[in-house]
């Protein structure tokens, strides 16, 4: 009885094992068979293309021409000292050279930093004295225009500087659109960021661009 | 670990197939399969999205310590000062005085505050070597009386400069050379 109860057993989870499995293959199959059948034609041609996803984040340097932004380390300028009123703007291209649209978000991140004493013997973080801020255009040369002004650049920075991240943007296949980070210390910034002796105060900033692949929907 | 093997997936010639075997068998293939899902659902991800990195940038502070001497006109001798918190503080006997405060430091610009017992008084900036402009400025402190002073170096910009700058306005606060400082 014993024997036969455990025979039934075994069948039984076999069964449901066989079923799952079943199910599973299923699942696969249609996505495969989803991806095949995803094609475009042309003429009488049956042409079969794979989805090309492509993102492109370039920067203005100094010589006014867009290098890439991957592994860059002068955006901002490492010969920049940060003191009351000083404003920096960095000018970002961010091209979809892929043929399927996609939705990307632009991360500024805050990876280490150093704090430094001021004049008055306090230990101040220079993150905390320092704001940026992010603009988007379609439009490369108005972006550079309006920004080109110190006033203009300092009034689109009113974040304080920290990890930052935007919401999801849509970018189409073959396009573009521009970006201008800007970080400054505000003039109202005194003594308190002021500092003295041999640590130097230091913020050690990151910049990633992100897309994902649209909802296919 | 050979007999678990022969127990679960061994099947002996011409004999049935124990429902042992068939069990294992059956977990082993589901086992790969989810195996196999969980591997392809991130080269899929891997595909679709895509990120690109700076490097890390070094964004550094500037700082503003100034210079201050102070030499009496009569004698030709530089007064002694103390110093506290980027403040030179100095006793003063009756006698007439040229202070001449200076720009140093890696900020590009920076000012002076004066203060006495009755008021304060600002300086216009002072600028370093590299732009060229007024790197330091003289004025005299005449003193009636024995007077305590107290010169300041700050970060930033003075108060009435950019107003000076931009439509001439001096306020009597306001030291950009040559003023006469009464105590």
């Amino acid at each position: 009885m014993t024997a036969t109860r455990s025979k039934t057993q075994y069948l039984k989870i076999a069964l449901a094992v066989s079923l799952i499995l079943i199910i599973l293959w299923s699942l696969l199959g249609t996505g495969a068979s989803l991806a095949w059948f995803s094609d475009e034609s042309e003429d009488i041609k049956n042409v079969f293309h794979m989805a090309e996803f492509k993102l492109d984040v370039s920067y203005l340097d100094e010589n006014g021409k867009y290098a890439t932004l991957e592994g860059a380390t002068d955006l901002f300028d490492e010969n920049a000292l940060y003191e009351p009123g000083y404003v920096k703007t960095v000018f970002l291209k961010v091209e979809n050279k892929g043929n399927v649209p996609f939705n990307f978000k632009t991360a500024v991140t805050v990876t280490d930093y150093t704090l430094g004493t001021n004049v008055f013997g306090n230990t101040f973080a220079l993150s905390d004295k320092l704001e940026f801020g992010l603009v988007f255009s379609e439009d490369e040369d108005k972006l550079r225009q309006e920004l080109s002004k110190r006033e203009a650049a300092r009034a689109t920075a009113t974040t304080p500087l920290g990890n930052y991240s935007t919401d999801k943007a849509f970018l189409d296949e073959k396009s573009t659109v521009y970006m201008a980070i800007t970080v400054v210390m505000p003039e109202e910034v005194g003594n308190d960021a002021n500092y003295r002796g041999k640590d130097i105060p230091t913020v050690h900033l990151g910049i990633t661009v992100e897309a994902t692949q649209t909802d296919m929907s | 670990m050979n007999s678990f093997l022969k127990q679960f997936l061994y099947v002996p010639k011409h004999e049935k197939i124990p429902d042992k075997v068939m069990l294992g068998r059956v977990v082993l293939s589901a086992a790969l399969v989810v195996g196999c899902l969980f591997v392809m659902s991130f080269s899929a991800y891997a595909y679709f999205s895509h990120s690109v990195n700076t490097k890390v940038a070094v964004l550094e502070a500037a700082c503003f310590e100034g210079e201050v001497t102070i030499v009496n006109a009569g004698t030709n001798e530089e007064t002694h000062l103390t110093t506290a918190n980027a403040a030179w503080q100095a006793d003063l006997t009756a006698g007439e005085y040229l202070v001449t405060v200076s720009h140093k430091g890696t900020a590009s610009t920076g000012f002076f505050k004066i203060e006495t017992q009755n008021s304060t008084y600002y300086t216009t900036q002072v600028f370093s070597a590299e732009s060229g402009k007024e790197g330091s400025i003289t004025f005299e402190i005449k003193v009636n009386a024995d007077a305590k002073v107290v010169i300041s170096a700050n970060f930033g910009t003075s108060i009435y400069y950019t107003d000076y700058k931009e439509n001439g306005t001096k306020p009597d606060a306001f030291i950009t050379g040559e003023e006469t400082i009464e105590l």
